[in-house]
Protein backbone atom coordinates (compact mmCIF):
# COMPACT_ATOMS: atom_id res chain seq x y z
CA UNK A 1 0.00 0.00 0.00
CA UNK A 2 1.68 3.60 -0.72
CA UNK A 3 0.47 6.79 -0.51
CA UNK A 4 0.63 8.91 -3.93
CA UNK A 5 3.26 11.26 -3.46
CA UNK A 6 1.20 13.89 -5.59
CA UNK A 7 -1.72 14.41 -4.28
CA UNK A 8 -1.45 16.02 -1.18
CA UNK A 9 -2.98 19.91 -2.48
CA UNK A 10 -6.31 19.08 -1.63
CA UNK A 11 -6.60 18.36 1.80
CA UNK A 12 -10.07 16.68 1.19
CA UNK A 13 -8.73 13.86 -0.59
CA UNK A 14 -5.78 11.70 -0.84
CA UNK A 15 -4.50 8.73 -3.76
CA UNK A 16 -3.84 5.48 -2.58
CA UNK A 17 -2.66 2.86 -4.78
CA UNK A 18 -2.67 -1.02 -3.25
CA UNK A 19 -2.65 -4.47 -5.20
CA UNK A 20 -2.31 -2.54 -8.09
CA UNK A 21 -5.27 -0.95 -7.74
CA UNK A 22 -5.59 3.03 -7.47
CA UNK A 23 -8.33 4.28 -4.59
CA UNK A 24 -9.03 7.31 -3.39
CA UNK A 25 -9.72 8.04 0.32
CA UNK A 26 -12.13 10.67 0.60
CA UNK A 27 -13.44 13.15 3.82
CA UNK A 28 -16.81 13.55 5.24
CA UNK A 29 -17.04 17.04 3.53
CA UNK A 30 -16.21 15.61 0.02
CA UNK A 31 -18.07 12.38 0.53
CA UNK A 32 -21.13 14.18 1.08
CA UNK A 33 -20.34 16.17 -2.49
CA UNK A 34 -18.99 12.86 -4.29
CA UNK A 35 -22.62 11.39 -3.20
CA UNK A 36 -24.61 14.51 -4.66
CA UNK A 37 -22.63 13.94 -7.79
CA UNK A 38 -23.57 10.30 -8.32
CA UNK A 39 -27.01 11.02 -7.21
CA UNK A 40 -27.44 13.75 -9.61
CA UNK A 41 -26.37 11.44 -12.46
CA UNK A 42 -23.38 14.05 -13.32
CA UNK A 43 -20.92 11.10 -12.59
CA UNK A 44 -22.29 8.69 -14.80
CA UNK A 45 -22.96 11.17 -18.07
CA UNK A 46 -18.97 12.75 -17.71
CA UNK A 47 -18.05 9.11 -17.45
CA UNK A 48 -19.99 8.00 -20.37
CA UNK A 49 -19.03 11.12 -22.41
CA UNK A 50 -15.47 10.04 -21.87
CA UNK A 51 -14.63 12.91 -19.58
CA UNK A 52 -14.07 11.75 -16.72
CA UNK A 53 -12.73 8.46 -15.86
CA UNK A 54 -14.39 5.77 -14.45
CA UNK A 55 -14.65 5.45 -11.18
CA UNK A 56 -16.81 3.73 -8.25
CA UNK A 57 -17.02 3.69 -4.68
CA UNK A 58 -15.46 0.80 -2.52
CA UNK A 59 -16.38 -0.78 0.53
CA UNK A 60 -14.01 -2.86 3.14
CA UNK A 61 -11.05 -0.86 2.39
CA UNK A 62 -7.92 -0.69 4.59
CA UNK A 63 -7.05 3.17 4.41
CA UNK A 64 -3.41 3.73 4.86
CA UNK A 65 -2.92 6.36 7.98
CA UNK A 66 -3.16 9.92 7.13
CA UNK A 67 -5.74 9.48 4.19
CA UNK A 68 -9.11 10.54 4.61
CA UNK A 69 -11.17 7.65 5.18
CA UNK A 70 -14.89 8.74 5.09
CA UNK A 71 -15.37 7.01 1.75
CA UNK A 72 -13.16 5.33 -0.99
CA UNK A 73 -13.45 5.84 -4.70
CA UNK A 74 -11.39 3.51 -6.45
CA UNK A 75 -10.52 4.64 -10.15
CA UNK A 76 -9.78 2.53 -13.75
CA UNK A 77 -6.02 2.51 -13.37
CA UNK A 78 -4.27 4.30 -16.47
CA UNK A 79 -1.79 2.38 -18.53
CA UNK A 80 0.50 5.24 -18.57
CA UNK A 81 0.78 8.84 -16.47
CA UNK A 82 1.88 11.43 -18.57
CA UNK A 83 2.39 15.41 -17.59
CA UNK A 84 1.48 18.48 -19.49
CA UNK A 85 5.05 19.09 -20.12
CA UNK A 86 5.68 16.00 -22.26
CA UNK A 87 2.55 16.85 -24.35
CA UNK A 88 2.36 18.48 -27.63
CA UNK A 89 0.38 21.74 -28.53
CA UNK A 90 -3.07 20.12 -29.59
CA UNK A 91 -2.32 17.70 -26.89
CA UNK A 92 -2.56 20.49 -24.25
CA UNK A 93 -4.97 22.43 -26.03
CA UNK A 94 -7.30 19.55 -26.19
CA UNK A 95 -7.13 18.90 -22.15
CA UNK A 96 -7.91 22.33 -21.72
CA UNK A 97 -11.41 22.45 -24.00
CA UNK A 98 -11.99 18.91 -21.63
CA UNK A 99 -11.37 20.68 -18.35
CA UNK A 100 -13.85 23.51 -19.77
CA UNK A 101 -16.39 20.89 -21.25
CA UNK A 102 -16.24 19.23 -17.97
CA UNK A 103 -17.05 22.61 -15.98
CA UNK A 104 -19.60 23.33 -18.06
CA UNK A 105 -21.42 20.26 -17.95
CA UNK A 106 -21.13 20.41 -14.24
CA UNK A 107 -22.77 23.59 -14.10
CA UNK A 108 -25.67 22.53 -15.88
CA UNK A 109 -26.11 20.18 -12.75
CA UNK A 110 -24.80 22.62 -10.02
CA UNK A 111 -21.53 21.63 -9.87
CA UNK A 112 -18.20 23.06 -10.36
CA UNK A 113 -14.32 22.00 -10.53
CA UNK A 114 -12.91 23.33 -7.12
CA UNK A 115 -9.54 23.12 -9.10
CA UNK A 116 -8.05 23.19 -12.68
CA UNK A 117 -4.65 21.53 -12.89
CA UNK A 118 -3.10 20.37 -16.17
CA UNK A 119 -1.78 17.44 -13.83
CA UNK A 120 -5.83 16.42 -13.21
CA UNK A 121 -5.50 15.21 -17.08
CA UNK A 122 -4.02 12.21 -18.26
CA UNK A 123 -3.68 10.69 -21.95
CA UNK A 124 -5.20 7.86 -22.84
CA UNK A 125 -4.19 7.05 -26.23
CA UNK A 126 -5.35 10.42 -28.32
CA UNK A 127 -7.86 10.93 -25.56
CA UNK A 128 -7.46 13.05 -22.67
CA UNK A 129 -9.47 12.17 -19.35
CA UNK A 130 -10.06 13.79 -16.27
CA UNK A 131 -8.27 11.75 -12.76
CA UNK A 132 -9.15 13.76 -10.26
CA UNK A 133 -12.90 12.58 -9.29
CA UNK A 134 -12.83 14.63 -5.90
CA UNK A 135 -12.42 18.27 -7.74
CA UNK A 136 -16.11 18.38 -8.61
CA UNK A 137 -17.82 20.26 -5.73
CA UNK A 138 -20.93 21.98 -5.18
CA UNK A 139 -21.20 25.05 -7.36
CA UNK A 140 -22.77 27.24 -4.22
CA UNK A 141 -19.24 26.73 -2.59
CA UNK A 142 -17.67 28.92 -4.80
CA UNK A 143 -19.14 32.43 -5.25
CA UNK A 144 -16.95 33.08 -8.85
CA UNK A 145 -14.93 30.10 -10.63
CA UNK A 146 -12.22 29.76 -8.19
CA UNK A 147 -10.12 27.87 -10.34
CA UNK A 148 -9.95 30.49 -13.72
CA UNK A 149 -6.45 31.70 -12.29
CA UNK A 150 -5.03 27.96 -12.42
CA UNK A 151 -6.88 27.21 -15.35
CA UNK A 152 -5.28 29.92 -17.28
CA UNK A 153 -1.62 29.45 -15.99
CA UNK A 154 -2.12 25.62 -16.15
CA UNK A 155 -3.51 25.73 -19.96
CA UNK A 156 -4.19 29.16 -21.80
CA UNK A 157 -0.79 30.85 -20.65
CA UNK A 158 1.46 28.00 -22.16
CA UNK A 159 -0.65 27.63 -25.54
CA UNK A 160 -0.31 31.79 -25.82
CA UNK A 161 3.39 31.44 -25.69
CA UNK A 162 3.32 28.80 -28.23
CA UNK A 163 1.10 30.21 -30.64
CA UNK A 164 2.10 34.18 -30.09
CA UNK A 165 5.57 33.68 -29.79
CA UNK A 166 6.37 30.22 -31.87
CA UNK A 167 8.73 29.21 -28.79
CA UNK A 168 7.44 25.47 -27.54
CA UNK A 169 5.89 25.64 -23.92
CA UNK A 170 7.44 21.91 -23.43
CA UNK A 171 10.98 23.37 -21.55
CA UNK A 172 8.86 25.49 -19.55
CA UNK A 173 6.51 23.08 -18.35
CA UNK A 174 8.82 20.42 -17.67
CA UNK A 175 9.60 20.85 -14.32
CA UNK A 176 6.54 22.79 -13.03
CA UNK A 177 3.84 22.44 -10.94
CA UNK A 178 2.16 25.37 -10.98
CA UNK A 179 1.76 25.74 -15.54
CA UNK A 180 3.28 28.92 -16.58
CA UNK A 181 1.88 32.21 -14.53
CA UNK A 182 0.66 34.77 -16.52
CA UNK A 183 3.01 37.28 -15.22
CA UNK A 184 6.01 35.95 -16.84
CA UNK A 185 3.92 35.34 -20.03
CA UNK A 186 3.53 39.14 -19.77
CA UNK A 187 7.43 40.00 -19.67
CA UNK A 188 7.30 38.26 -23.37
CA UNK A 189 4.01 39.25 -24.95
CA UNK A 190 5.34 42.98 -25.86
CA UNK A 191 4.97 44.86 -28.47
CA UNK A 192 2.35 43.88 -31.67
CA UNK A 193 2.18 40.53 -29.21
CA UNK A 194 0.23 42.52 -26.49
CA UNK A 195 -2.53 42.65 -28.77
CA UNK A 196 -2.96 39.73 -29.60
CA UNK A 197 -5.94 37.69 -28.79
CA UNK A 198 -7.06 37.55 -24.53
CA UNK A 199 -3.47 38.86 -24.22
CA UNK A 200 -5.03 42.48 -23.26
CA UNK A 201 -7.49 40.60 -20.44
CA UNK A 202 -6.13 37.40 -19.28
CA UNK A 203 -2.39 38.20 -19.45
CA UNK A 204 -1.73 42.04 -19.36
CA UNK A 205 -4.67 43.26 -17.03
CA UNK A 206 -4.12 39.83 -14.84
CA UNK A 207 -0.61 40.65 -14.39
CA UNK A 208 -0.98 44.45 -13.59
CA UNK A 209 -3.76 44.00 -10.80
CA UNK A 210 -2.29 40.86 -9.59
CA UNK A 211 1.06 43.07 -9.15
CA UNK A 212 -0.89 45.35 -7.27
CA UNK A 213 -2.67 43.30 -5.12
CA UNK A 214 0.33 42.18 -3.24
CA UNK A 215 0.04 45.13 -1.79
CA UNK A 216 -2.83 45.66 -0.86
CA UNK A 217 -4.29 46.02 2.81
CA UNK A 218 -6.30 42.97 4.37
CA UNK A 219 -9.80 44.42 4.53
CA UNK A 220 -9.37 44.93 1.06
CA UNK A 221 -8.43 41.45 0.10
CA UNK A 222 -11.69 40.33 2.52
CA UNK A 223 -13.99 42.45 0.29
CA UNK A 224 -12.54 41.48 -2.91
CA UNK A 225 -13.04 37.44 -1.48
CA UNK A 226 -16.29 38.23 -0.62
CA UNK A 227 -17.40 38.99 -4.44
CA UNK A 228 -19.77 36.94 -6.20
CA UNK A 229 -20.93 36.13 -9.56
CA UNK A 230 -23.91 34.55 -10.94
CA UNK A 231 -23.40 31.15 -12.23
CA UNK A 232 -24.66 32.29 -15.47
CA UNK A 233 -21.68 34.85 -15.55
CA UNK A 234 -19.57 32.25 -14.82
CA UNK A 235 -20.66 29.76 -17.72
CA UNK A 236 -20.41 33.01 -19.99
CA UNK A 237 -16.55 33.81 -19.01
CA UNK A 238 -16.00 30.40 -19.50
CA UNK A 239 -17.19 29.83 -23.18
CA UNK A 240 -15.37 32.81 -23.92
CA UNK A 241 -12.50 31.57 -22.71
CA UNK A 242 -13.14 27.98 -24.70
CA UNK A 243 -13.77 30.22 -28.21
CA UNK A 244 -9.95 31.58 -27.42
CA UNK A 245 -8.62 28.59 -26.19
CA UNK A 246 -10.30 26.99 -29.65
CA UNK A 247 -8.57 29.74 -32.17
CA UNK A 248 -4.74 29.36 -30.74
CA UNK A 249 -3.05 27.46 -33.30
CA UNK A 250 0.86 26.10 -32.78
CA UNK A 251 3.05 27.28 -35.65
CA UNK A 252 5.59 24.42 -35.08
CA UNK A 253 2.62 21.67 -35.63
CA UNK A 254 2.77 20.22 -39.01
CA UNK A 255 6.54 21.43 -40.19
CA UNK A 256 7.48 17.44 -40.65
CA UNK A 257 4.40 16.57 -42.24
CA UNK A 258 5.79 13.96 -44.84
CA UNK A 259 9.26 14.27 -43.60
CA UNK A 260 9.41 10.33 -43.54
CA UNK A 261 8.11 10.39 -47.25
CA UNK A 262 10.55 12.58 -48.27
CA UNK A 263 13.85 10.56 -46.69
CA UNK A 264 15.82 8.31 -49.79
CA UNK A 265 14.60 5.49 -48.73
CA UNK A 266 13.95 2.48 -50.80
CA UNK A 267 10.26 1.03 -50.63
CA UNK A 268 11.82 -1.89 -50.11
CA UNK A 269 14.03 -1.27 -47.07
CA UNK A 270 11.02 -0.17 -45.35
CA UNK A 271 9.25 -3.19 -46.16
CA UNK A 272 12.03 -5.11 -44.37
CA UNK A 273 12.33 -2.91 -41.81
CA UNK A 274 8.45 -3.41 -41.04
CA UNK A 275 8.49 -7.61 -41.43
CA UNK A 276 11.42 -7.98 -39.28
CA UNK A 277 9.64 -5.59 -36.21
CA UNK A 278 6.47 -7.25 -37.20
CA UNK A 279 8.14 -10.65 -36.53
CA UNK A 280 10.12 -9.52 -33.25
CA UNK A 281 6.50 -7.81 -31.63
CA UNK A 282 4.76 -11.43 -32.47
CA UNK A 283 6.87 -13.68 -30.13
CA UNK A 284 7.69 -10.55 -27.41
CA UNK A 285 7.63 -12.23 -24.03
CA UNK A 286 5.79 -9.04 -22.63
CA UNK A 287 2.56 -8.03 -24.29
CA UNK A 288 1.74 -4.88 -21.34
CA UNK A 289 3.62 -1.68 -22.95
CA UNK A 290 5.94 -0.97 -25.69
CA UNK A 291 7.60 2.25 -26.55
CA UNK A 292 8.77 3.26 -29.91
CA UNK A 293 11.84 5.30 -29.40
CA UNK A 294 12.46 8.46 -31.55
CA UNK A 295 8.91 7.31 -33.32
CA UNK A 296 8.39 10.40 -35.23
CA UNK A 297 5.22 10.14 -37.73
CA UNK A 298 5.08 6.60 -36.23
CA UNK A 299 6.35 4.68 -39.47
CA UNK A 300 6.21 1.50 -37.25
CA UNK A 301 4.64 2.54 -33.92
CA UNK A 302 1.17 0.82 -35.80
CA UNK A 303 3.10 -2.74 -35.98
CA UNK A 304 2.75 -2.72 -31.95
CA UNK A 305 -1.03 -1.91 -31.46
CA UNK A 306 -2.51 -5.43 -32.01
CA UNK A 307 0.07 -6.96 -29.70
CA UNK A 308 0.58 -4.79 -26.52
CA UNK A 309 -1.91 -3.37 -24.38
CA UNK A 310 -0.70 0.21 -24.91
CA UNK A 311 2.31 1.66 -26.73
CA UNK A 312 4.17 5.12 -25.76
CA UNK A 313 5.55 6.43 -28.64
CA UNK A 314 8.19 9.84 -28.01
CA UNK A 315 9.91 12.33 -30.19
CA UNK A 316 11.79 15.02 -28.55
CA UNK A 317 9.93 16.98 -31.25
CA UNK A 318 7.26 18.54 -30.49
CA UNK A 319 5.63 19.19 -33.85
CA UNK A 320 6.08 15.44 -35.24
CA UNK A 321 4.36 14.27 -31.41
CA UNK A 322 2.01 16.53 -32.34
CA UNK A 323 0.91 15.68 -35.88
CA UNK A 324 1.57 12.26 -34.71
CA UNK A 325 -1.53 12.65 -32.39
CA UNK A 326 -3.96 14.60 -34.11
CA UNK A 327 -3.57 11.74 -37.14
CA UNK A 328 -4.53 9.21 -34.28
CA UNK A 329 -7.44 6.79 -35.49
CA UNK A 330 -9.00 3.63 -34.36
CA UNK A 331 -7.02 0.93 -32.34
CA UNK A 332 -4.39 3.79 -32.24
CA UNK A 333 -6.55 6.79 -30.77
CA UNK A 334 -7.45 4.29 -28.14
CA UNK A 335 -3.87 2.53 -26.96
CA UNK A 336 -0.97 4.67 -28.71
CA UNK A 337 0.08 7.86 -26.39
CA UNK A 338 2.30 10.04 -28.51
CA UNK A 339 5.08 11.98 -25.98
CA UNK A 340 7.54 14.83 -26.55
CA UNK A 341 10.24 13.19 -24.46
CA UNK A 342 14.19 12.96 -25.32
CA UNK A 343 15.05 9.51 -24.27
CA UNK A 344 19.01 10.84 -23.75
CA UNK A 345 16.90 13.88 -21.28
CA UNK A 346 14.10 12.27 -20.07
CA UNK A 347 11.58 13.74 -17.76
CA UNK A 348 12.75 14.42 -14.26
CA UNK A 349 11.16 13.61 -10.92
CA UNK A 350 9.84 17.33 -9.79
CA UNK A 351 7.61 18.91 -6.96
CA UNK A 352 8.03 18.90 -3.27
CA UNK A 353 11.16 16.72 -2.09
CA UNK A 354 11.46 15.48 -5.77
CA UNK A 355 8.75 13.03 -5.70
CA UNK A 356 5.53 14.54 -6.31
CA UNK A 357 5.72 14.05 -9.74
CA UNK A 358 8.27 10.68 -10.79
CA UNK A 359 10.62 10.47 -13.70
CA UNK A 360 9.73 9.40 -16.93
CA UNK A 361 11.58 6.35 -16.46
CA UNK A 362 9.38 5.41 -12.96
CA UNK A 363 6.47 6.09 -15.00
CA UNK A 364 6.57 4.16 -18.10
CA UNK A 365 8.32 1.01 -17.84
CA UNK A 366 7.56 -0.62 -21.24
CA UNK A 367 7.95 -4.66 -21.46
CA UNK A 368 9.30 -3.70 -24.94
CA UNK A 369 11.07 -1.17 -26.98
CA UNK A 370 12.25 -0.39 -30.72
CA UNK A 371 15.50 2.35 -31.51
CA UNK A 372 14.78 2.97 -34.89
CA UNK A 373 17.14 4.98 -36.99
CA UNK A 374 17.61 6.41 -33.76
CA UNK A 375 21.60 5.34 -32.54
CA UNK A 376 23.20 7.09 -34.94
CA UNK A 377 21.53 10.10 -34.05
CA UNK A 378 23.12 9.31 -30.86
CA UNK A 379 26.55 7.94 -30.97
CA UNK A 380 27.65 10.92 -33.90
CA UNK A 381 25.21 13.62 -33.70
CA UNK A 382 25.55 13.87 -29.81
CA UNK A 383 29.00 12.13 -28.99
CA UNK A 384 27.21 9.84 -26.97
CA UNK A 385 29.36 6.47 -26.41
CA UNK A 386 27.94 3.09 -27.77
CA UNK A 387 28.72 1.25 -24.74
CA UNK A 388 25.95 4.14 -23.07
CA UNK A 389 23.86 3.48 -25.48
CA UNK A 390 23.65 0.11 -25.20
CA UNK A 391 23.13 0.65 -21.36
CA UNK A 392 20.42 2.66 -21.93
CA UNK A 393 18.19 0.10 -24.36
CA UNK A 394 18.65 -2.53 -21.68
CA UNK A 395 17.65 0.01 -18.73
CA UNK A 396 14.67 1.23 -20.68
CA UNK A 397 13.38 -2.39 -21.50
CA UNK A 398 14.20 -6.28 -20.99
CA UNK A 399 13.74 -6.75 -24.94
CA UNK A 400 14.12 -4.51 -27.53
CA UNK A 401 14.68 -3.89 -31.55
CA UNK A 402 17.43 -1.48 -32.56
CA UNK A 403 18.91 -0.72 -36.42
CA UNK A 404 22.49 -0.18 -36.47
CA UNK A 405 23.29 2.20 -39.94
CA UNK A 406 26.45 1.81 -41.10
CA UNK A 407 28.96 4.62 -41.11
CA UNK A 408 28.73 4.95 -45.18
CA UNK A 409 24.56 5.39 -44.99
CA UNK A 410 24.01 9.01 -47.08
CA UNK A 411 22.22 9.35 -43.90
CA UNK A 412 25.13 8.78 -40.83
CA UNK A 413 27.29 10.85 -43.73
CA UNK A 414 24.98 13.72 -43.26
CA UNK A 415 25.22 13.88 -39.71
CA UNK A 416 28.98 12.75 -39.67
CA UNK A 417 30.17 15.77 -41.83
CA UNK A 418 30.18 18.29 -39.22
CA UNK A 419 31.72 16.10 -36.84
CA UNK A 420 34.16 13.23 -38.50
CA UNK A 421 36.01 12.62 -35.37
CA UNK A 422 33.19 10.49 -34.07
CA UNK A 423 33.18 8.13 -36.23
CA UNK A 424 36.04 6.56 -35.20
CA UNK A 425 34.31 3.90 -32.38
CA UNK A 426 31.12 4.08 -34.57
CA UNK A 427 31.54 0.70 -35.82
CA UNK A 428 28.97 -2.08 -36.18
CA UNK A 429 30.95 -5.17 -34.79
CA UNK A 430 31.76 -2.74 -31.94
CA UNK A 431 28.05 -2.46 -31.85
CA UNK A 432 27.58 -6.00 -31.61
CA UNK A 433 29.55 -7.16 -29.49
CA UNK A 434 28.65 -4.10 -26.91
CA UNK A 435 25.38 -5.85 -27.49
CA UNK A 436 25.84 -9.41 -26.68
CA UNK A 437 27.37 -7.71 -23.55
CA UNK A 438 24.43 -7.45 -22.14
CA UNK A 439 21.89 -9.42 -24.27
CA UNK A 440 20.92 -12.62 -26.41
CA UNK A 441 20.54 -11.48 -29.69
CA UNK A 442 17.64 -13.43 -30.99
CA UNK A 443 17.52 -12.38 -34.37
CA UNK A 444 19.96 -9.77 -36.64
CA UNK A 445 19.52 -9.59 -40.11
CA UNK A 446 20.37 -6.92 -42.56
CA UNK A 447 17.16 -4.61 -44.17
CA UNK A 448 19.78 -2.62 -46.83
CA UNK A 449 23.15 -2.83 -47.73
CA UNK A 450 24.09 -0.34 -45.32
CA UNK A 451 21.18 -1.18 -42.24
CA UNK A 452 21.17 -3.82 -39.78
CA UNK A 453 17.99 -4.84 -37.76
CA UNK A 454 18.71 -6.54 -34.11
CA UNK A 455 15.96 -8.21 -31.90
CA UNK A 456 17.52 -8.60 -28.67
CA UNK A 457 16.45 -9.89 -25.13
CA UNK A 458 18.51 -8.89 -22.12
CA UNK A 459 20.54 -12.08 -20.55
CA UNK A 460 18.55 -11.27 -16.89
CA UNK A 461 14.90 -11.60 -18.85
CA UNK B 1 -24.56 36.44 0.03
CA UNK B 2 -22.23 33.36 -0.10
CA UNK B 3 -21.09 32.75 3.28
CA UNK B 4 -17.14 32.46 4.14
CA UNK B 5 -15.58 29.31 2.40
CA UNK B 6 -12.35 27.97 2.74
CA UNK B 7 -11.12 26.22 -0.67
CA UNK B 8 -7.99 25.12 -0.50
CA UNK B 9 -7.44 27.11 -3.88
CA UNK B 10 -7.26 30.81 -3.81
CA UNK B 11 -9.11 32.11 -6.26
CA UNK B 12 -6.40 35.50 -5.72
CA UNK B 13 -7.64 38.90 -5.83
CA UNK B 14 -6.34 39.70 -9.03
CA UNK B 15 -8.08 36.88 -10.75
CA UNK B 16 -11.29 37.60 -9.23
CA UNK B 17 -11.43 41.17 -10.13
CA UNK B 18 -10.42 40.26 -13.74
CA UNK B 19 -13.55 37.93 -13.71
CA UNK B 20 -15.78 40.60 -13.01
CA UNK B 21 -14.51 42.75 -15.41
CA UNK B 22 -15.29 40.06 -18.32
CA UNK B 23 -18.53 39.44 -17.25
CA UNK B 24 -19.42 42.67 -18.81
CA UNK B 25 -22.45 44.21 -17.34
CA UNK B 26 -23.28 41.64 -14.26
CA UNK B 27 -19.69 41.96 -13.05
CA UNK B 28 -19.79 45.81 -12.98
CA UNK B 29 -22.38 45.96 -10.07
CA UNK B 30 -20.05 43.53 -8.32
CA UNK B 31 -17.05 46.13 -8.92
CA UNK B 32 -19.15 48.79 -7.94
CA UNK B 33 -19.55 47.20 -4.55
CA UNK B 34 -16.14 46.96 -3.95
CA UNK B 35 -14.85 50.33 -2.43
CA UNK B 36 -13.79 52.57 -5.61
CA UNK B 37 -10.15 53.78 -4.19
CA UNK B 38 -9.82 49.60 -3.83
CA UNK B 39 -10.41 49.21 -7.69
CA UNK B 40 -8.39 52.33 -8.18
CA UNK B 41 -5.71 51.31 -6.36
CA UNK B 42 -5.74 47.92 -8.27
CA UNK B 43 -4.79 48.90 -11.61
CA UNK B 44 -2.84 51.71 -10.27
CA UNK B 45 -4.23 54.69 -10.80
CA UNK B 46 -3.92 57.96 -8.69
CA UNK B 47 -1.18 58.54 -5.94
CA UNK B 48 -0.12 55.19 -4.73
CA UNK B 49 2.19 55.80 -2.68
CA UNK B 50 0.48 58.25 -0.67
CA UNK B 51 -2.71 55.52 -0.12
CA UNK B 52 0.18 52.93 0.81
CA UNK B 53 1.25 55.23 3.35
CA UNK B 54 -2.40 55.72 4.74
CA UNK B 55 -3.47 52.00 4.89
CA UNK B 56 -0.28 51.43 6.29
CA UNK B 57 -0.62 54.00 9.46
CA UNK B 58 -4.64 52.70 9.60
CA UNK B 59 -3.45 49.15 10.33
CA UNK B 60 -0.70 50.38 12.59
CA UNK B 61 -3.62 52.02 14.39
Amino acid sequence: MKIDGGSFRDPESRVFIADSRVFRGLSADAAEIDLRVRESGLLDRLVATGVIIENWRVEDIVVPSGVPSAAVVESRRLPVVSYPGEWSFPMLRDAALLTLDANLAALDSGFILKDASAFNVVFEGGKPLIIDVSSLDAVENHAVWTAYGQFVDHFVAPLMLEAYTGMPFQPVLSTSIEGFPVGMLNQLLSGGRRYRRGVMTHVRLRSRIEGRADAMAVDERSRIAAVSLPVSAIQANMKKLRRLVMKLESPNVGRWEGYEASLPYAASETDAKRTFVEGAVATSRGRDLALDVGANEGLFTATMIDRFDHVVAIDNDPGVVGALYTSLEGAGRDRLTPLVVDIVNPSPAYGLRGRERPGFADRVRPDFSTWLAVIHHLSIGQGIPLSEIVELVAETSPEAVVEFVDPADPMVQQISASRPDRVDGYDRTVFEDLLRLRFDVVRAEPVSRTRTMYHVVRRDY
Amino acid sequence: MVEPFLAYLDPGAGATILQLVLAGTVGIGALVKLRWQSIKKAVGRGDRSAEDVDTASETAQ
